[in-house]
């Protein structure tokens, strides 16, 4: 702790001893104007990750953990901060990054890389897609929840490669156009799931373009959610008790997505582990709504 | 031996009871002594656990890194919160209401947040460190290096070094 200081202090009055040669008169004047500035790079560890917590991820990777060196510091070297990981917040970016897959995805990278194969939890709107839940596969072995709103370039694979590697999971819900029901079967037949029984609850929100065929396959929707809903799995200790496969013919898919319905509060604390609703730890993953709705049902959190 | 002991331990119970209303006198860097009730003064961990310890209460505390102006300011609001107990609906909104004037009146001058969060910092408030730092992360929500290097006037630190690292990392692909 003492010795970065140190160097940094030695580093200032270097450059304080080159600055002597050149300070115009005027300086002087202006600065007696002026109240004592504070140096806000010299805020301690503590108070910075404070901060960081209000914030957003993605406006941490992208913003203040860029100001720096001492909130860089603070940005990466606290794999703390990105326990859980919510990808959810992109007001820092400029509207053509917004959902630019390639942006997304190295932020996702950098954010699990700097969870120090820590990261519990993962949410991501617009952008994940199988490069990323691969990665999490590869480094983000205490993964228990994964929440991807709105990736339209997941696919079985992807969800297959985190369900074999990542044994905490518990939760998984994808909303994707590229999983079909019949993968969702493939997966269940072909994973080890049942051998290790573990309770893992999987939502998938689909809207595929081979829905016509998948329908046929099937017959009506409401049958084929009855098939899969909880006679036939829940009986034996199945680990998909919870599988719900829903499919949105609406073509207004994007104004659906943004309605209130979809951004019910519920719909996202649906499945995180409410009961070890940390708040003070937890309270920068929610967003207004959520706070909003703990709020009615009577949960505290840090304003 | 015995007795003695007893009687010491019967006046530590009187000094228990009587915690609620005891007063205690903390000393800005600038020496000057600011007399607070105890459940205010308990709203600082660094402190709570000094009384707690049986330390120095009638001495006072020094607080060599906070400035009078600033303990001013944090007393303000660890009275609000330490002698008031909300427990009806108007009094917690009584409370936010105090909240929200004292964080907007720091927001106006960031000399004075900074040295406010310091001394939540020092001192362990929890609630009042709460509130200025998300007070500094609104100002932050949104903005890019440079702009937020600009709102806080943080000098460019950044070494070659970092800016290759920054570059491999690669966020901005």
């Amino acid at each position: 702790m003492a010795s970065p200081s140190r160097r940094r202090r030695r580093r200032r009055r270097r450059r304080q001893r080159r600055r002597t040669r050149t300070v115009p008169l005027g300086v002087f004047l202006y600065h007696t104007t002026l109240p004592a500035a504070r140096d806000w790079a010299e805020l301690p560890v503590d108070a910075i990750l404070q901060v960081f917590r209000w914030l957003d991820h993605v406006d941490v990777l992208m913003g203040a953990g860029l100001a720096c060196r001492s909130w860089r510091a603070a940005a990466r070297d606290e794999p703390v901060l990105w326990r859980r990981i919510d990808m959810r917040g992109f007001a820092c970016l400029p509207y053509w990054q917004r959902h630019r897959r390639d942006t997304v995805r190295a932020m996702a990278r950098e954010a699990v890389r700097r969870s120090d194969g820590r990261c519990e939890e993962f949410w991501s709107k617009v952008g994940g897609d199988d490069e990323v839940l691969r990665f999490l596969a590869d480094h983000a072995p205490y993964l228990r929840s994964i929440r991807l709103v709105k990736c339209d370039h997941v696919s079985k694979e992807g969800i297959s490669a985190i369900i074999q590697s990542c044994p905490l999971l518990e939760a998984l819900y994808i909303d994707s156009d590229c999983i079909l029901r019949r993968d969702i079967d493939a997966l269940r037949d072909t994973n080890k799931l049942r051998e290790t029984n573990r309770a893992l609850s999987i939502q998938i929100r689909s809207h595929g373009e081979e829905e016509e065929a998948d329908r046929a396959q099937y017959g009506k929707d409401e049958e084929a959610d009855t098939d899969y809903g909880d006679d036939e799995f829940t009986g034996d200790l199945s680990p998909w008790s919870s599988l719900c496969f829903e499919q949105d013919r609406d073509d207004g898919l994007d104004e659906f997505l943004e309605s209130e319905y979809f951004l019910e509060p519920h719909r996202y604390l649906h499945d995180v582990h409410l009961n070890e609703f940390d708040e003070e730890q937890d309270c920068r993953m929610l967003d207004k709504g959520d706070r909003r709705y703990l709020k009615a049902e009577g949960w505290t959190y840090v304003e | 031996m015995a007795s003695g002991s007893g009687a010491a331990a019967a006046a530590a119970d009187a000094e228990e009871k009587e915690s609620g209303s005891r007063m205690i006198t903390l000393t800005s860097n600038e020496g000057k002594a600011f007399v607070v009730t105890e459940a205010s003064a308990r709203q600082s961990a660094t402190i709570r656990s000094m009384v707690d310890d049986g330390g120095c209460v009638d001495k006072g505390f020094p607080l060599p890194n906070v400035d009078s102006k600033t303990l001013a300011r944090v007393i303000q609001y660890s009275d609000e919160h330490g002698n008031k107990e909300p427990h009806t609906v108007d009094e917690r909104a009584a409370l936010a209401k105090f909240d929200r004037d004292f964080i907007a009146e720091l927001d106006a001058d960031k000399a004075f947040l900074y040295d406010v969060t310091m001394a939540a910092n020092y001192l362990h408030i929890q609630g009042l460190l709460a509130l200025t730092t998300q007070c500094v992360a609104d100002t932050i929500k949104g903005k890019t290096p440079e702009e937020i290097r600009t709102a806080f006037g943080i000098e460019y630190d950044l070494t070659a070094q970092d800016e290759k690292e920054i570059k491999e990392e690669d966020t901005h692909a």
